[in-house]
């Protein structure tokens, strides 16, 4: 499997880990009143999709930077490669 | 690397390396100091400004190293750079953060890297044998550095335009015996 | 009569005679031999005997698809099993035998198993050797599994070195025909890397086996030409001997090149290379096989395809028989009948089943002697050659789940245009296409479009002219009307009876067929027989191929060896060796290493007239709490953190507070999981404001590492916090025991003050050592004794373990290794790996206390979910056995007295166990149900696994020192 890599360009699956869906950059409030039920729901609940899928793969053999791959999952077509941290602050994490 | 007047004598990985083939050289390289460079508080800008005024080049961008004189620099990842200077310095790291400050974290990584240099009309084919990235002329020019696999080791791949037919491999320290058994073996392959 | 059935022609080189052994018995044969081609020269038949019924097999083809001349090649350690006979290139001297036969190939005792063939039909052991059920696997097993088989293994270590590489292009042509070099040609011409892949040892492909004309000339000339230009050009790789066995994702391509197994003098070059291809475009131009048709005993030696006995005589120049009987359904097929003529032997008959033709048997056992039709007249031959069409090599474009589409012009699967990996084109043979000017168009064209699709222009190109006679065939599988067993897939056995017979039993469909019958799922993957067996289960089932269906294909295309896939990967190779920076002065004492991950750690040093390793570990343990022990701490992960928020950032990953760890002071932390399982411990040293340098365990370094950055990059971006590893940037030793500072001040230089006042207990800071040498200094201790921790840059690793333990000679200084590490954690009652195993709190650990109440951090919120927080918990708590001398083992289960030992009455388990020294006896941790309630309750701790039972009484886990003197000393 080959991960463009949006600046170093096309590399082999094999220098990257995968984590998981890219929702996962989206920690709850630990602050909010059903915290506990939203954090569950974080971590336990994911929706299973047939198509394209968000997730999180590590760069770790390459630059360490995590990456938000948009990756069909019947195809498995690659169709989008971001930098994590690019998709973070975009989608409103800050600090 | 000599012993600079204190009591305690430097022991650099792979030393003594140094094996020819036909249109092939592998050897070790233990020379200079090197310092990782990212930058703090955003000040990108800053950091380039002051290592331009200090070396007269400019900090390279993610996959290119730069030479000048006195030492090379490589961008392995997004703002965050290797600088490589000639000579003895066990504390480059305080110098360079008193040349960034707060613009730039710095560390001492000298220690922390094996090098080891292949040279040759022969070293693209060796290094077909051992790294996954292309590494031919059009995809790594002079002045190019790359991050990837050598067998199972994490290693950089650099090549600096004052020596087109060198590739220097950086690994971890103490794989150094690992990755010249590698190397070696590719070189023996494919040159021997 | 030397290779009585030679003839002139071929390719074969007359000026290098090969001298060669078959079974024991010397024969010759020429360069540019194969195995096969050699053996029919000389007139073999009998090359084999069959997987299950052991009857006589022949050659029965000219290429990979070979199912029948499996052979074991080479000798000793180099002995290779199941290769086929007709890709093997000859050379002096080699030794080849049959395979599955005892006492020989021409008395093959366990012939006698075609006796019982009714016995032996598909699935027949579900349905035999079933009673008394003990005797399947003390007697039927092993003994079914002795009579049937291929070769055997030498069971020696392979002797040879195998090598892997990767390789970068732009168009990827697989097949080195008339069609792949065509479009390697225009690829190459357009400037754009190209590898041009064959399994075979001569380009042309199927040129090389027919009488055909390109341009007026010999198409061979043609062949060299193109070949000399495709050398020429540095942007073309020509890769002979290479089968590109699979096709994977995003144009990565597995491939497998036999450099050795040609030459006789084997060398020091690898045997194989295993290549790993990213392309941007392929041409698969793999040409198409062969099939034949079930007839009455057509596995006899003699029976093989129509064009196999045309690449023999035109390739070979070997005659496959004097009398041959040409069978066909097609047009090629009858193509066999002229080049028999011109080689001088006779066509005994044709039979053209376009039209109807009487059935016929085939006689002989050993060989062919002759037909027998149906109106009893009997045709003497001792070779038939059938065609019941040809299957294009669809396989590559099904690796990726596509399906084949069924063309019934051609009586054959070709690739499916919608379903092909999206880089690939087809070309050719492969396309269905079976002329050669087809091929040499397609080919042309291919190449053209994988040019254009990369943003280049193909120039002009001339295609030559070719023959482009029309293929007309007339579907025909089973010749009917004679009684007896046809086979369909000779290597398995599989015969026209077992298809029936399946389809009868309900397996309908062709999955079902392939598994029940065993059919296709030879090393051969069904080359021979997949098309034949769906068609015969198709017609069985009054349905048509395609509704039928058709089973998919999976790499490899053929079989890869397992020792390509190891590579240089082998023995101490297997995997990468981490070496601290006192690796060699400890290899020098003599040190036991073991592995931690991929690091080579010292276990412990032992001394001469030590002949156990307790006695090394015990000495250590007590050298080190009663003078001083230095232990090489390198492996534990160090990371460098800097920045303005490089304290918060701490405060958040860490369950106890960070943030406001004063400089020069060091803090032990413990990092949760997201789920509030306790993750990984360790220390944080805080050099400056904006200068923290951490540390954690060997094992989870790198997956905290990787932690850490998720935490920066994804959760918190704004922050300004910058992570190195620096783990192999510091060699850092552990200076333990109560002379630790005495030892130390003999090295430290004299300007920094390490006396307890000026240096106490979890202080930090940068010191210089041996007259200027950098370093820094950490008041850690695992140990529980007075201990530091020295860190150096690594290049002074080596000189200052020598100093130290020069510095300690007065001090009786003691190396010490993880064992007495591990020994004396346990004894302090620190919490490792053992308790930290990912099924563990805060709470657990009995440090619930450290999780601050005051901030969020990774865990935090889920660590107080209801089901982390039962009044009943476990806690972490000692254990030391009632009776002394009772020896303790890690892993065991703590049962109250008097309850029985079953799993509705465990209350935990103990986790680290250690024989102390100190204590003299077994000590250990672990965690226990409402644990720090019952200090002092005696309690089973009962180990099934060991048949350990015995009474331990419950403590505090700190067996030395609990006040913490020896630490603040």
């Amino acid at each position: 499997m080959i991960i463009t890599h949006p600046v170093l360009g096309p590399r082999d699956a094999q220098e990257f880990t995968y984590l998981g869906d890219a929702s996962l950059i989206h920690r709850p409030d630990p602050e909010a009143d059903d915290a506990t039920g939203a954090f569950h729901e974080y971590l336990y609940q994911r929706e299973n999709i047939a198509g394209e899928h968000r997730e999180l793969w590590f760069h770790e053999q390459g630059d360490r930077s995590w990456l938000v791959v948009t990756r069909n999952t019947l195809t498995h077509e690659v169709l989008d490669v971001e930098f994590a941290n690019d998709v973070a602050r975009r989608e409103g994490r800050s600090q | 690397m000599h012993d600079t007047g204190n009591r305690l004598a430097v022991n650099p990985p792979l030393n003594e390396l140094h094996k020819s083939w036909p249109s092939l050289e592998v050897k070790g390289l233990t020379s200079g100091e090197i310092c990782s460079l990212t930058t703090l508080n955003g000040g990108v800008a800053t950091l380039r400004d002051r290592f331009h005024k200090n070396y007269g080049a400019s900090l390279p961008t993610q996959g290119r190293a730069v030479s000048f004189s006195g030492g090379y620099s490589f961008c392995g990842a997004p703002e965050q750079w290797f600088v490589q200077l000639d000579g003895e310095n066990a504390f480059l790291d305080v110098t360079l953060k008193s040349i960034f400050q707060s613009n730039g974290a710095v560390t001492l990584q000298t220690d922390g890297w094996t090098r080891i240099a292949i040279i040759g009309d022969r070293a693209p084919q060796v290094l077909e044998r051992l790294v996954a990235i292309d590494l031919s002329d059009e995809a790594f020019p002079v002045d190019s550095a790359a991050r990837s696999m050598l067998g199972h080791l994490n290693v950089f791949v650099v090549r600096l335009a004052n020596a087109r037919d060198t590739y220097q491999i950086w690994c971890a320290r103490s794989f150094a015996n690992s990755l010249t058994v590698e190397v070696c073996e590719a070189a023996e392959i494919v040159c021997g | 009569m030397n290779q009585p059935y030679r003839i002139n022609g071929g390719q074969i080189d007359r000026s290098q005679p090969i001298g060669f052994t078959f079974d024991g018995k010397e024969y010759q044969g020429f360069k540019g031999d194969t195995v096969a081609s050699a053996l029919i020269a000389n007139g073999v038949k009998l090359v084999g005997r069959s997987f299950k019924y052991h009857r006589p097999r022949g050659i029965f083809s000219a290429g990979s698809d070979e199912p029948n001349a499996l052979m074991t090649i080479g000798e000793g350690a180099r002995a290779t099993p199941n290769t086929r006979a007709t890709v093997v290139e000859l050379y002096d001297g080699m030794t080849v035998q049959s395979q599955n036969r005892f006492p020989s190939l021409k008395f093959d005792a366990l012939a006698v198993n075609d006796l019982f063939a009714p016995f032996l039909s598909a699935g027949f052991y579900y349905k035999t050797f079933m009673w008394p059920a003990q005797f399947w696997e003390k007697l039927y097993e092993p003994m079914i599994r002795r009579a049937a088989g291929l070769g055997a293994l030498s069971g020696a270590p392979d002797p040879d070195r195998y090598d892997k590489g990767f390789l970068h292009c732009d168009v990827l042509v697989i097949g080195a025909g008339p069609a792949g070099m065509m479009a390697a040609l225009v690829a190459g011409q357009a400037g754009l890397r190209v590898i041009l892949a064959d399994e075979d040892f001569e380009m042309g492909g199927r040129l090389s086996c027919e009488r055909e004309v390109i341009n007026g000339d010999a198409s061979l000339v043609w062949v060299r030409q193109v070949s000399d230009a495709l050398s020429s050009m540095s942007n073309v790789r020509l890769m002979k001997r290479t089968t590109v066995y699979g096709v994977y994702d995003h144009g990565i391509y597995g491939a497998v090149t036999r450099n050795t197994d040609h030459l006789a003098a084997k060398t020091e070059k690898p045997r194989e290379t295993l290549w790993r291809i990213y392309t941007k475009r392929s041409v698969l131009a793999a040409g198409a096989t062969e099939r034949s048709i079930a007839i009455s005993n057509n596995d006899r030696p003699g029976v093989m395809l129509s064009s196999a006995v045309r690449t023999y005589a035109n390739r070979f120049g070997a005659l496959c028989g004097k009398r041959v009987v040409v069978v066909s359904n097609n047009t090629d097929g009858l193509r066999t009948a002229d080049v028999v003529r011109t080689s001088g032997a006779e066509v005994s008959a044709v039979f053209d089943t376009r039209q109807s033709v009487m059935p016929f048997d085939i006689r002989g056992a050993q060989t062919v002697r002759s037909i027998k039709l149906s109106d009893g007249r009997k045709i003497d031959a001792d070779c038939i050659a059938i065609s019941g069409g040809w299957n294009p090599n669809i396989h590559l474009t099904c690796h990726k789940r596509g399906r084949p589409l069924w063309r019934e012009d051609i009586a054959a699967f070709v690739p499916n245009k919608d379903e092909l990996p999206s880089e690939m084109e087809v070309a050719g043979a492969a396309n269905g296409s079976f002329s050669t000017q087809q091929c040499l168009r397609e080919g042309a064209q291919a190449g053209a479009r994988a040019v254009q699709a990369l943003g280049k222009s193909a120039g002009a190109v001339d295609i030559p002219q070719a023959g482009d006679a029309p293929f007309e065939i007339t579907p025909f599988w089973e010749m009917k009307g004679v009684k007896g067993r046809a086979w369909v897939d000779p290597q398995n056995d599989v015969t026209v009876k077992d298809i029936k017979l399946a389809a009868q039993e309900g397996f309908r469909s062709v999955e079902l067929l392939k598994r029940y019958t065993t059919l296709g799922m030879a090393t051969d993957q069904g080359k021979a027989s997949n098309v034949l067996g769906l068609a015969i289960l198709a017609d069985s089932l009054g349905q048509s191929i395609p509704e039928t269906g058709t089973t998919i294909y999976r790499p490899p295309y053929t079989p890869v060896s397992i020792s390509a896939f190891a590579g240089a990967s082998r023995y101490e190779h297997f995997r990468p060796v981490r070496e601290t920076p006192s690796h060699y002065w400890a290899k020098e004492q003599g040190a036991v290493f073991v592995d931690a991950g991929l690091w080579r750690r010292a276990q412990y040093f032992p001394r001469s007239g030590e002949t156990h390793w307790r006695h090394t570990v015990d000495r250590e343990v007590v050298a080190t709490r009663g003078s001083v022990g230095i232990c090489d701490v390198t492996t534990l992960g160090k990371i460098d953190i800097q920045g303005a928020d490089a304290a918060a950032f701490l405060n958040r990953v860490y369950a106890n507070a960070m943030a406001k760890l004063a400089v020069g002071k060091c803090r032990y932390g413990l990092m949760l999981r997201e789920d509030g399982i306790a993750m990984d411990d360790g220390t944080v040293a805080r050099l400056s404001d904006t200068h923290f340098v951490m540390t954690t365990t060997t094992a989870n370094a790198v997956g905290v590492y990787r932690h850490l950055e998720f935490c920066r990059q994804c959760l918190w971006p704004n922050m300004d916090v910058r992570l190195i590893s620096v783990t192999e940037q510091w060699a850092q030793y552990a200076i333990a025991g109560p002379n630790s500072r005495k030892l130390l001040q003999k090295i430290i230089d004299k300007d920094h003050d390490i006396s307890n006042e000026a240096f106490p207990y979890m202080a930090c800071g940068e010191v210089t050592v041996c007259g200027g040498v950098r370093a820094r200094l950490f008041r850690l201790s695992f140990s529980g004794e007075l201990a530091f921790e020295l860190g150096v840059p690594a290049r002074y690793g080596d000189s200052l373990i020598k100093a130290l333990m020069s510095a300690g000679e007065e001090f009786g200084v003691t190396p010490y290794g993880t064992e007495a590490l591990g020994v004396m954690r346990i004894e302090k009652g620190h919490a490792a790996g053992n308790e930290l195993n990912g099924q563990r709190t805060a709470q657990d650990l009995s440090l619930g206390g450290f999780v601050s109440k005051k901030k969020d951090c990774i865990g935090k919120v889920l660590s107080q979910r209801e089901g982390l927080k039962g009044e009943d918990g476990f806690r972490l708590v000692g254990f030391k056995p009632v009776n002394q001398a009772d020896p303790l083992t890690a892993g065991a289960h703590l049962i109250a007295r008097g309850n029985s030992a079953e799993a509705s009455n465990d209350e935990g388990y103990l986790s680290s166990v250690a024989y102390s020294p100190s204590l003299r006896s077994y000590v250990g941790l672990g965690f226990l149900k409402r644990g720090q309630e019952r200090i002092g309750e005696e309690i089973r701790a009962v180990d099934l696994l060991m048949r350990s039972d015995v009474f331990v009484t419950v403590c505090s886990p700190h067996f030395i020192d609990p006040e913490g003197e020896r630490l603040r000393a």
